[in-house]
């Protein structure tokens, strides 16, 4: 009877969580004659919205915007956060203690509370509708949370393993390259993970901070898909260009979804 | 193979935890084990990571082959450490492991693999050198600990810090291992120290108590757990007017001991309770018999009404004695020979 339960429950949360994806997948794949039928299975299975979207600039424009951006801003606060967290775990220094809350108030501000401020200033830097103007704000959000998951994933770590590296004969370099390094690897993975899902998923910067196909990520352009008649949605393309986009944070999900785990419950377990 | 010289070495804790190791003297010869005995807390680990250079050294000297090497890197120092309680790394499996030490000095890949396979045959670890540190018990994780340092060819010093504690016979192995190699074995066991040094430096509260022989020490120790490596006899006894008197007996002091009257543990060894030579004669009993080196279990009937809670003595007779027999045997102790301690800190007085 618990495990009825436990199975209807788990099929509920199931439904839940795919059908959306699959109603969209479904629409992705129908004809412009058929996205209305409200079917979940597509009666007549086509690849062309699949292959407007490719052909159009709007799309592939956008899409090398968001992996550039989404790059550039994981690369960047990886870097900073890396020595920042190992700092934040290895030494001693005044004021210590309040980092990390510190951080936690930047990530929490709201987006939208910022930016409108951010377009005035953006405008007046020049910033408006580049990749640093969203790069910068992303880091904002991105900096703080790698921080954070790289702070309890080296709380966990054997540093004494350093130590024992030196005792091996390692110098000091050796020891950092050999042994932190490949101990840390998991957690720079699974940061670098977060931050690149949250830039790539942002929607109020994206739409806020740009105007053209300069800097305009995919979230924020299928907003401005043209559809096939006036005053039409163009659903079946924003559907097939939704899918494109999730695919990706899918896949990665999935491939390190061990990681991911474990680097997020890093500090509970010591490795 | 080096030779270790501490000069007044003093060094401090792991975490900043201040001085805990205060002006060690001592020298330890080309080749020669030397065993550090003393309670957890007492410097063991302090004094090994100030050899390896992993300890803040605030004052003092140390000499590797008649070099000051204080300030020297932990690689320049060319010494091979086994830590406490540190595990393999947890990255590597435990081919690897073994390998690291050779792989950092640069040895060529044919040597290296020819290296492992030796000591992982030498130390019961050749099934499982394609397994992770995970994957392996306790046990088999300290022997992968000391690997890393029997694989390195020729480091100047070994330096073991409670090697191998869930494993007596691979520690006799290990010691066999190490014979003729300058050695600092760290123990909390008196016991294991005698065993297994040459000499035995005594450490106490972070100082330097003792350093001898496991004979010397057994000698003229300076507190009971010293004593109490070699076999011991502990009795109560209570000083009284120039005189020792104990449940078996009465014994003229010989010796002047700075103490007011009062109670003390006496310790008499086996060897200085014979049938021959000079000394007090106090008649005991034959118990269960005797051990193949001549030590014989005899019993006193003061000493059962004495509630001790060992209630006989060992004693090395040179006749054959019978086991089981009710024979009193009348034993010689001379007075000089017996050892006081304090009752509260087991200081020898």
């Amino acid at each position: 009877m618990r495990r009825l339960g436990w199975y209807a429950g788990s099929a509920a949360v199931l439904l839940v969580a795919v059908l959306p994806v699959a109603w969209i997948l479904s629409l992705s794949l129908k004809s412009p004659a058929t996205v209305t039928d409200k079917r979940l299975w597509p009666a007549d299975p086509t690849l062309e919205n699949y292959r407007s979207i490719f052909g159009s600039a709007l799309f592939t424009r956008a899409l090398v915007n968001s992996v550039g951006i989404g790059l550039l801003s994981t690369a960047l606060a990886v870097a900073l956060a890396t020595p920042a967290a190992y700092a934040l775990t290895r030494l001693h220094f005044r004021g210590k203690a309040l980092i990390l809350p510190l951080t936690l108030a930047v990530a929490v501000f709201p987006p939208v509370a910022i930016a409108g401020p951010l377009f005035d200033l953006w405008r007046a830097l020049r910033l408006y509708d580049t990749w640093p103007g969203l790069v910068i704000p992303y880091l904002s959000f991105a900096l703080p949370l790698a921080m954070w998951t790289l702070t309890a994933f080296f709380r966990g770590l054997p540093w004494e393993m350093e130590q024992a590296a030196q005792a091996d004969g390692a110098t000091p370099w050796q020891a950092f390259r050999r042994v932190v390094v490949p101990l840390a690897r998991p957690g720079v993975l699974t940061a670098a993970i977060l931050v690149f899902f949250f830039a790539w998923n942002d929607f109020v910067f994206a739409i806020s901070l740009t105007s053209s196909d300069r800097s305009r990520t995919v979230p924020a352009a299928l907003a401005f898909f043209p559809g096939d008649e006036r005053l039409s949605q163009p659903v079946g393309s924003i559907a097939a260009a939704a899918v494109v986009v999730t695919v990706p944070v899918l896949v990665a999900a999935l491939v390190f979804q061990r990681r991911l785990v474990a680097g997020l419950t890093a500090g509970v377990v010591k490795v | 193979m080096t030779r270790i010289e501490l000069d007044r070495l003093s060094a401090c804790g792991p975490d900043g935890r201040g001085v805990v190791l205060h002006d060690v003297s001592l020298d330890v010869g080309e080749g020669e084990v030397v065993a550090i005995a003393g309670a957890s807390g007492s410097g063991k680990s302090t004094l090994l990571r100030a050899l390896i250079g992993l300890a803040d050294v605030p004052s003092g000297q140390l000499r590797l082959d008649g070099e000051p090497a204080t300030d020297w890197a932990p690689a320049e120092r060319d010494l091979a450490m086994v830590f406490q309680d540190h595990a393999p790394y947890p990255h590597l499996r435990v081919r690897d492991n073994l390998a690291l030490p050779l792989r950092l000095a640069g040895v060529p890949g044919g040597v290296v693999a020819r290296r492992v396979a030796a000591v992982a045959e030498t130390l019961g670890l050749s099934v499982h050198l394609d397994r992770w540190p995970r994957q392996l018990s306790g046990g088999q994780r300290q022997r992968v600990a000391v690997g890393r340092v029997l694989v390195r060819t020729a480091p100047g010093a070994y330096l073991l810090d409670e090697p191998l504690s869930a494993d007596p016979a691979m520690r006799a192995r290990l010691r066999g291992l190490l014979a003729g190699r300058t050695t600092l074995w760290a123990t909390p066991d008196v016991a294991e120290a005698a065993a297994v040094g040459d000499r035995v430096a005594v450490l106490r509260a972070g100082r330097l108590v003792q350093v001898g022989t496991p004979q010397q020490l057994a000698e003229r120790p300076v507190s009971l757990d010293v004593a109490a490596m070699a076999p011991l006899n502990v009795l109560r006894g209570t000083l009284a007017g120039g005189a020792l008197r104990l449940p078996i007996g009465t014994l003229p002091m010989t010796r002047p001991v700075d103490r007011p009257p009062g109670e003390v543990l006496v310790g008499i060894r086996p060897g200085d309770l014979t049938e021959r030579g000079e000394g007090v004669r106090i008649p005991l009993l034959v118990g269960d018999g005797a051990a193949p080196d001549g030590t014989a279990t005899l019993r006193h009937p003061a000493l059962a009404r004495a509630a001790e809670e060992d209630p006989s003595l060992s004693a090395v007779l040179q006749a054959r004695v019978e086991p089981g027999g009710r024979r009193s045997v009348p034993v010689l102790l001379d007075p000089a020979r017996v050892l006081l301690f304090d009752p509260e800190t087991g200081d020898a007085l």
